[in-house]
């Protein structure tokens, strides 16, 4: 048998060449790997935090995300901080004393003249005029710019209706005292300005990389990026790591005790649980939920202001009446979903979290009567069809939306239709009104009722119910007038209540942080609203 | 040979196109858009978003100017990372899958080849079975099995090798062999297939007769042919490799561009998903035009034709 020459001549060209290509690729492999291992010492003296994903801006202005602000918050302070644990307590940031009138309407700040920039450059009075300037830029369209509305005038430049920053009510009265004047009074003002969004940044540097107020300007994705806070950055590799190091020039650096922190990024709750398991990182994001109720040795469940609930579609045929929004919810039965699905929060009864301090004032929640409908209605509503209920693809959110309609199915005999999608095809449901039944969460912004009773207002851009109640908006509207504190939750209770009895949401569960902190990580910070300050956390090997 | 790479060449351009043309069109009908979120962005703020990305143009003028953006690697902003732009992500990560899906490759080579050959010289024996059904394991076993148990073997139970993280050499070493095991599954039953033909060649016969020693029969006679359907599995399969795997990639944080690819589809990152998917188009174009270049070079019929 001949066979062509050509062919013979090629499988032996292959046999010679492969083993060297095969040698070639893999020494390039082992020398291109740049890093070592790191030594126990460098261990010893770094905090290594489990991050949910590649964050899409460290720059505080852009970040969103709780995890995007976990990062932002080491790296970036502002006028007032954080105290290791709880969210009571206001401590001084950047300013190192304040003063408020008697309404809460106008705030003075004492700036601190050692609080300077990671490249020596100092931070005055300007610069936070100048960092609220860009924030509310309308072309730079940060979303967080809302938080910012409580301004004077804040919201008239956002929208550009007027383009002069200095009627805004942020202004540099000397070099070192800023003066935030608001449109009305705000008692928990210096609450908010804990939030990241409220962090200055560094305009020279910003300015030095491109344009002020222009959205992809990369000053805060370069390695040399320049910040204020406890910490630095030090090297940035892209969905994988973040490290950053004890900011030398921080004003309060003899205070800061762990040497250097580094963000890992495991998207995936599993492998970030293994990493944990195998002391790769000290700190997780969450625990895989099959693993909640398996009392895991370092497992922490903290308490935090987030309520998950089913937002209904009062403009569907089937849940008009708030007779049928409230049989509905009195079918649920909360403590077995906790037990069987959600394994862990607490039942909720109503939409602001148990754990808000000082809220409500009386401790004597009226339990609304239970509704019974008669058959009649019962029928009208079996009659309109299968309800449709709409939740994202998660694993869980899957589990409760079964839960949910075995119990009304089994209590009222009412048959649901579950559809579950991604993401954002969820939300784009919710968004137009396809559906009957959601189920989503919110999470508040700041230690106060109202980010959470604010998003059930007739026109707010996050009711999803299209519930339109003017005596609930009027209820909303008038605390914003009290000036005193306990008449202002007052008024809110009041408030809940009411949306309790019309039950355009009906609220499932109290959420918790469900974590893994290892036991060598000390004082690790506890925040109700997830806010993290990671300078007073030390470490014990 | 130049003609024919050329003529290839050609075809790519109206292929890519149309793949452009439909991946453009379907993320556009996608529901939801890249700054939906469920903290919903105020209406003003959204409009100066969607000004500032262009999305508020007619759709053909975003239709050719993102076609020109892809034509001159003159990419805009990323909508999921405002500072950077699709090439920053593809150059960023594309090395990483490469490097990962060339180990894989070694993996599978390393321990399909050695298997399959074996299989095939003991033919119905214990060599034979005991491996071959290992491999039908491994094709069966996906890899968001075998990733996650090799990871709690080595990495939780023996404390060998890290969970996550591509630092070190030894952080390779778990995710290749992920990746590799499956692909060595395949190669192992190809080549025994591809072994078990030759051995009954004639040439193989009168290889025997002359008295070759059987190691040399099979490792320098039978081998040549045997391994040609591995070969063409070889093409497509290192482009799949190369342009990374989600799955992997997701279990061991591998820092590779196969989760870019899923990952702007999920944050309706517009300009990734198209820069993505042309990107993963043009090596397979690129791998296949190879296969074909090699099997001309192995059959002459097919060079005139």
């Amino acid at each position: 048998m001949t066979r062509p020459p050509f062919r013979n001549n090629f499988i032996e060209w292959v046999y010679t060449i492969l083993p060297f290509i095969l040698l070639g690729v893999s020494s390039f492999m082992f020398f291109g790997c740049s890093n070592s291992a790191p030594t126990d010492a460098e261990i010893a003296n770094t905090l290594r935090i489990g991050h949910p994903a590649e964050p899409k801006a460290i720059d505080p202005h852009q970040a969103i995300s709780v995890a995007e602000g976990n990062i932002a918050s080491a790296l970036f302070e502002g006028l007032v901080t954080q105290p290791a644990q709880g969210d009571t307590e206001i401590l001084p940031g950047v300013a190192s004393s304040w003063t408020a009138n008697a309404e809460n309407s106008k705030f003075v700040f004492s700036l601190n003249p050692n609080a300077v920039w990671s490249d020596g450059t100092p931070i005055d009075a300007n610069t936070f005029v100048e960092s609220y300037k860009r924030i509310l830029t309308p072309r730079f369209a940060a979303q967080n710019a809302v938080l910012f509305y409580d301004i004077l005038n804040a919201e008239k430049f956002h929208k550009g209706e007027i383009n002069d920053f200095s009627k805004v009510g942020v202004s540099a009265i000397s070099k070192y005292e800023l003066e935030i004047e608001l449109n009305r009074s705000v008692p928990y003002f210096l609450q908010k300005l804990k939030h990241f969004a409220w962090f200055p940044v560094p305009i020279h540097e910003i300015q030095a990389n491109g344009d002020l107020y222009s959205i992809s300007n990369s000053w805060a994705s370069s390695q040399n990026l320049v910040s204020n806070g406890p910490y630095a950055l030090a090297s940035w590799q892209r969905n994988l790591r973040i490290s950053i190091v004890k900011n030398k020039r921080y004003w309060n650096t003899e205070k800061v005790s762990v040497v250097s922190i580094e963000f890992h990024t495991i998207e995936n709750t599993q492998s970030q649980y293994r990493a944990f398991q195998a002391g790769q990182i000290d700190v997780t994001e969450e625990i895989p939920s099959e693993l909640k109720s398996a009392n895991l040795p370092n497992a922490r469940y903290d308490p935090v202001l987030s309520t998950a609930y089913l937002v209904l579609n009062t403009e569907s045929p089937s849940l008009r009446n708030s007779s049928t929004r409230i049989a509905l919810s009195q079918a649920i039965d909360r403590k077995l979903l906790i037990k069987a699905v959600l394994k862990s929060g607490t039942p909720a009864n109503r939409f602001t979290p148990e754990s808000m301090p000082g809220y409500p004032l009386r401790s004597d929640l009226a339990n609304p009567a239970l509704v019974t409908l008669a058959e009649s209605e019962l029928d009208a509503l079996r009659g309109n069809g299968p309800l449709t209920m709409v939740v994202s693809n998660r694993d869980v959110s899957i589990a409760v939306a079964e839960a949910l309609q075995n119990m009304w199915k089994a209590k009222l005999g009412i048959d649901v239709r579950i559809q579950n999608m991604e993401f954002r095809t969820f939300l784009t449901r919710l968004d137009e009104g396809d559906y009957d039944i959601g189920y989503i969460a919110w999470t508040g912004d700041y230690v106060h009722a109202y980010t959470f009773l604010d998003v059930l207002r007739s026109d707010g851009l996050h009711n999803r119910s299209r519930w339109k109640h003017s005596e609930y908006d009027n209820l909303l509207d008038k605390s914003l007038t009290q000036h005193d504190s306990n008449s202002r939750l007052e008024t809110l209770y009041q408030a809940e209540s009411l949306l309790m009895e019309e039950m355009p949401i009906i609220p499932i569960s109290w959420k918790t942080k469900d974590y893994l902190v290892s036991s060598r990580v000390q004082n690790w910070p506890a925040s109700l609203v997830l806010l993290r300050t990671y300078k007073y956390v030390h470490l014990q090997n | 040979m130049l003609r024919f790479i050329l003529i290839r060449l050609g075809q790519a351009i109206p292929i890519l196109l149309a793949i452009y043309t439909i991946t453009f069109f379907m993320v556009r009908a996608a529901p939801g858009g890249p700054f939906s979120q469920e903290r919903k962005v105020a209406p003003h703020i959204l409009e100066q978003q969607m000004e500032y990305y262009g999305f508020n143009d007619p759709l053909p003028v975003q239709f050719f100017r993102t076609l020109w953006q892809h034509v001159t690697f003159e990419f805009p902003p990323l909508t999921s990372y405002p500072g950077l732009t699709s090439r920053d992500i593809i150059a960023d990560t594309f090395p990483v899958s490469l490097e990962l899906g060339l180990l894989a490759m070694i993996v599978a080579l390393a321990i399909g080849l050695p298997i399959g050959i074996l299989a095939a010289a003991k033919k119905n024996s214990i060599l034979d079975y005991a491996p071959m059904s290992l491999a039908m394991v491994g094709i069966c076993l996906p890899t968001f099995v075998i990733g996650p148990l090799l990871a709690l073997v080595f990495g939780v139970w023996l404390g060998w090798l890290n969970i996550s993280g591509w630092f070190s050499f030894s952080d390779r070493i778990l995710p290749a062999f992920t990746l590799g095991l499956f692909y060595a599954a395949y190669i192992a039953r190809l080549t025994r297939g591809g072994m078990l033909e030759t051995l009954n060649m004639d040439y193989i016969r009168s290889a025997r007769a002359k008295g070759a020693p059987e190691f040399k029969v099979v490792i320098v006679h039978a081998l040549r042919g045997g391994i040609m359907p591995v070969v063409s599995f070889f093409g497509p399969a290192l482009a799949g490799l190369i342009s990374g795997s989600f799955v992997v990639e997701t279990i061991f944080q591998v820092p590779g561009l196969g989760r870019h690819f899923i990952q702007a589809a999920l944050s309706r990152d517009h300009s990734l998903i198209l820069s993505t998917v042309l990107f993963y188009a043009a090596l397979i174009i690129v791998a296949n035009m190879i296969v074909d270049i090699v099997q001309i070079l192995l059959n002459p019929k097919l060079r005139y034709q």
